[in-house]
């Protein structure tokens, strides 16, 4: 009554056909059911006192039970799914994370304290471990949400082998898959223009030389606009090897393309670019003692109009709108030209120069063209002189960059210098928390000290230290909880704080605290 | 056993929730923080949306909790902040003496408990106990009496209602209204035929399942009208099989006479599921020694908490497990400790210094099991499928598990896990312990080559 044994699983040739027989009885019992016993006639043998009826459904129970019973699992369909890998992950030479690390990347996929983030990969990275296996998916999709984590290398460490194998799994992932040689040359060689760029950026970080030589051999065929995206793409590791493609760009048609490569040539110390652009400056900048109490000038003899060979290295004749003809060609002239050089060539140092510049008529231009130039080749020396002379301000103009820019060309030391000669009123600067903005962690401890202080003068919920401390909570060594946590004034002569904004204080504060705790803790689990 | 955060956050019903009481377990949204000085129970008040703060309990033993927001999840949120907060900053919590709605609670609990204890001491008690044992055994009587004669004008109605819907055809059955099944299934609930009522709604839902309903809703018929057969003439049937009959029609098993299995029995996996405010959580577990299946069923209604904590997936319950009566023994509850403990996990043990339990490498081997449980039991829903050397693949949107055979297991469409299984696998042969329904595998846990074994839970929502 309860069912016949199962013996459909039984491979021998009888008991095939006893089971082919249940499975074609069992798709007649279904029609039959589909049309009703009232329609068609059934073809079961009624039981002597049951209905027709009865006898279906007795033949349902126990075929369906049969046919339940003997299903087999059928075979697989061939591997490999639409942009699969079939081949598995290798063994992975990493360790997995300790388990407390673990739980508090868990912690924060889950939500809490998400911008600690790129921290916890960093540390991963720094302990030689990976994120653990079944924790891989989320943070793949993490990383893809918060694209400046993205790409930079303690990220795709922290994922190991068996990251980057899950990532070549999932066209959303791919981002985070091994570099593969061959699979970018075929797509540089048959894949959209913007699947192309990236492609030769890969084959670029890969092998400078090799991704070069491969635009270089496909240079005649692209259009304009293709070239100068992808000649930009050999900023990264520019070399002296580059010099005769751009030297070549700089003669191209396209306007967009010369102005990639020059500016790509002004970069590169050594090469015959940067000796024109000296050449060319030689005699515009000279020192003298002169006046009757024989002080140091800076004397500014502006170039003429820009010659064929100016022009060709993307020096423009035409001035834009606020600005005097002589006073752009100056700047363009200057700017070209690697700060180091009017050092050695005038004797004097950048902050003397700088100060000489102020004197005269000619300090705008001078002082943008030189941050130009000081940020192009990392002049630290010229880079804190002329953020501390005060005379760049953050406008946008066509040659001068930001101050955070210029920040960021610093080495951290002397970055943390500035800002904190900044805070501290030293150096005076109108966008005290622009600056902050530009300062990335991990500050040093006095650093982050002295940003506390900042703050806490600044206390009073009106909103102005909050984002600085949002901040500090991400930046500053987690040892600064405690100090954190107290100290804040109640009240600020001459005013007085109403109980809620000290209510919101202590509450952002609070907040912040736990941020410091909880990097604390990361810190801690991941110390050896 | 919370040992740090990630314990806590395990708990989850789903990451929704897991987020939010993340974001809770600030002190500063606590107030009236306090602990025994024991650490048997802790409690706070938590400020919401509402004008009264939640009062939340909990009571670390066995990590029940209390919590008077309206949430139907549990643990809720605000009880997942309140641990959290407990785990990482303790000594937030004075030790005081518990409010009267906490002492209320606990109180409440104490006396379930002895009173549970009391049932289960009862047959070695003597004296003036028998005059109340006999007169509950004369009402339990009356009861079954009341009972049979419901359940035999309900089964008669129901085969009557079989037959009815197989006389018309069942071409119509997409057509019809949910309420069609929903009246059926409620008068057998008042027939005190729980389980045929479930049946009946099931068989109402296999119409939405796409083109092979057909096969899907006769087989539904069968299992329905195999069960009133059966239940029709029980007496005549196997001893053993009358109490798979009993249980496929929702009455309460026979307790105290089934076998006994003491064993290192190692957690699996656990799927909880909720079915019209009843939520019922299974958790699978391997004998180390006998290597035999088991499965631990645990109910509670709407909001409250499991009164039964079961160790983690990975880690291991050294008890004795009673196996219920019937063809395929699996069912079991754990006997409770001499000391009158109730059984829970090991509290030190790393899911990886339990060894897994060996799994089938051919998928025909495995499904075996299942052919055989169901030729048994023609009832059986799910039985434990222990795999070994499994790859997990992607087929469009549909993912297998395929062996070395080349045959391949579909997994559950509702399996919500899919990438961090193929994570765990990479691409290798894996281990995989999951339920299987005889058409579609829901994984609960895997190991990879490398050893961690990892449960899956953490990735899915409890299906509806």
């Amino acid at each position: 009554m309860s069912g016949r044994d199962a013996r459909a699983t039984d491979t021998t040739a009888a008991n095939t056909a006893e089971a082919g027989g249940a499975v074609a009885a069992w798709g007649a019992v279904v029609q039959e059911a589909l049309l009703g016993t009232a329609r068609g006639g059934t073809t079961s043998t009624v039981t002597p006192g049951g209905s027709p009826e009865r006898g279906l459904l007795d033949r349902a129970a126990v075929l369906a039970t049969v046919v339940g019973a003997g299903r087999l699992p059928p075979a697989a369909p061939p591997p490999g799914g639409p942009g699969a890998d079939p081949a598995p992950a290798a063994a992975d030479d990493l360790p997995v994370c300790p388990s407390a690390a673990a739980g508090l990347l868990a912690t924060i996929l889950a939500g809490a304290h998400r911008e600690v983030f790129p921290e916890w990969l960093d540390h991963a990275r720094a302990a030689g471990c990976r994120v653990p296996s079944a924790l891989l998916p989320a943070v793949l999709d993490l990383l893809r949400a918060t694209p400046s984590a993205n790409g930079t290398p303690p990220a795709l460490d922290a994922l190991g082998g068996r990251g980057r194998w899950l990532a070549a799994q999932r066209p959303e992932w791919t981002f985070a898959r091994t570099p593969n040689a061959e699979s970018d040359r075929a797509r540089w060689d048959a894949g959209a223009p913007a699947e192309r760029e990236e492609a030769l950026g890969r084959l670029r970080r890969a092998d400078a030389g090799g991704a070069r030589d491969l635009l270089a051999a496909a240079w005649p065929r692209e259009g304009a606009a293709a070239r100068a995206r992808l000649l930009a793409v050999l900023a990264d590791g520019l070399g002296p090897d580059d010099e005769p493609l751009l030297e070549r760009a700089l003669d191209d048609r396209s306007r967009q393309v010369r102005d990639v490569a020059a500016d790509l040539l002004a970069t590169l110390p050594g090469s015959a670019f940067v000796a024109r652009a000296i050449e060319r400056a030689r005699g515009v900048l000279r020192t003298e003692r002169g006046g009757l109490l024989r002080r140091a000038r800076l004397e500014v003899t502006p170039p003429g109009p820009p010659d064929t060979a100016a022009a060709r290295d993307g020096v423009q004749a035409a001035a834009p709108v606020g600005i005097g003809e002589r006073a752009w060609w100056l700047a363009q002239v200057i700017a070209l030209v690697p700060p180091a050089v009017w050092t050695e060539a005038l004797g004097a140092t950048s902050q003397h120069l700088v100060e000489l510049a102020a004197l005269g008529e000619w300090e705008g231009p001078l002082v943008d063209a030189w941050a130009r130039a000081a940020l192009r080749h990392h002049d630290a020396a010229w880079i804190d002189a002329l953020l501390r002379a005060g005379a760049l301000v953050d406008r946008h103009r066509r040659l001068a960059p930001t101050r955070a820019e210029l920040l960021a060309a610093l080495p951290a030391a002397d970055r943390e210098q500035f800002v904190a000669d900044a805070l501290a009123g030293r150096v005076h600067v109108d966008d005290v928390e622009g600056l902050l903005a530009a300062t990335p962690g991990p500050w040093g401890e006095a650093f982050a000290r002295a940003v506390l202080a900042w703050v806490r003068r600044r206390a009073g919920g009106d909103g102005r230290g909050a984002g600085v401390l949002r901040q500090f909570a991400l930046a500053a060594p987690p040892v600064l909880a405690e100090e954190v946590a107290g100290g804040w004034p109640e009240e600020v002569e001459p005013r007085t704080f109403s109980p809620e904004s000290l209510a919101r204080q202590a509450f952002v504060v609070e907040q912040r605290v736990a941020v410091l705790k909880f990097r604390g803790d990361l810190a801690a689990t991941f110390a050896p | 056993m919370i040992q740090s955060a990630a314990d806590v956050l395990a708990l989850a019903p789903d990451p929704a929730a897991a987020k939010a009481g993340a974001a809770l377990a600030a002190p500063r949204r606590w107030s009236a923080l306090g602990g025994d000085g024991e650490g048997r129970a802790a409690w706070g008040e938590c400020q919401g949306s509402g004008a009264q703060p939640y009062r939340t309990a909990v009571a670390l033993a066995d990590l029940a909790t209390h919590c008077s927001c309206p949430s139907r999840k549990f643990p809720c949120k605000h009880a997942l902040g309140l641990l959290l907060l407990l785990t990482a900053e303790p000594e937030l919590f004075a030790v005081a003496d518990p409010p009267a709605w906490v002492a209320e609670w606990l109180a409440g609990r104490t006396a379930r408990a002895e009173r549970r204890e009391r049932a289960a001491a009862a047959p070695d008690d003597a004296g003036e106990e028998d005059a109340a044992a006999a007169d509950r055994s004369r009402r339990a009587a009356a009861r079954a009496d009341r009972r049979a004669t419901r359940a035999t004008a309900g089964l008669a109605e129901l085969a009557r209602w079989l037959e009815d819907l197989v006389r018309g055809g069942i071409a119509s059955a997409p057509s019809r209204p949910a309420a069609f099944w929903e009246t059926t299934a409620a008068r057998l609930v008042d027939a005190q035929l729980p389980g045929a009522a479930r049946l009946v709604r099931q068989l109402g839902l296999t119409v939405t399942t796409g083109a092979a309903w057909p096969e899907r809703f006769v087989a539904a018929l069968g299992r329905l009208h195999l069960l009133v057969r059966a239940a029709a003439r029980l007496e005549a049937v196997p001893a053993d099989a009358q109490h798979d009959v009993r249980a496929a029609l929702g009455w309460p098993p026979a307790t105290g006479q089934g076998e006994r299995v003491a064993d290192a029995w190692i957690v699996v996996g656990q799927v909880t599921e909720v079915e019209d405010r009843l939520r019922a959580r299974r958790t699978w577990l391997v004998g180390r020694e006998t290597g035999r299946h088991a499965l631990l069923l645990h109910f509670a209604h709407g909001e409250t908490p499991f009164a039964e904590a079961v160790p983690a997936v990975g880690h291991v319950l050294a008890a004795e497990l009673e196996f219920f009566s019937g063809t395929v023994p699996l069912r079991a509850t754990a006997c409770a400790h001499a000391t009158g403990a109730p059984p829970v996990g090991a509290p030190n043990a790393s899911p990886n210094d339990t060894p897994r339990p060996p799994g089938r490498a051919r998928l025909a081997d495995a499904t075996a099991g299942w052919a055989a449980a169901l030729a048994r039991n023609p009832w059986t829903e799910r039985v434990l499928l222990v795999l070994d050397a499994v790859v997990p693949e992607q087929h469009g949107d549909r993912w297998l598990l395929r062996d070395a055979a080349g045959d391949a297991l579909p997994l559950a469409p509702r399996f919500r896990a899919e990438w961090p299984l193929a994570a765990v696998a990479g691409g290798r042969p894996a281990w995989v312990a999951g339920e299987w329904d005889g058409e579609a595998l829901f994984p609960m846990a895997a190991a990879g080559t490398d050893g961690e074994l990892v449960s899956l839970a953490q990735f899915w929502e409890p299906a509806r």
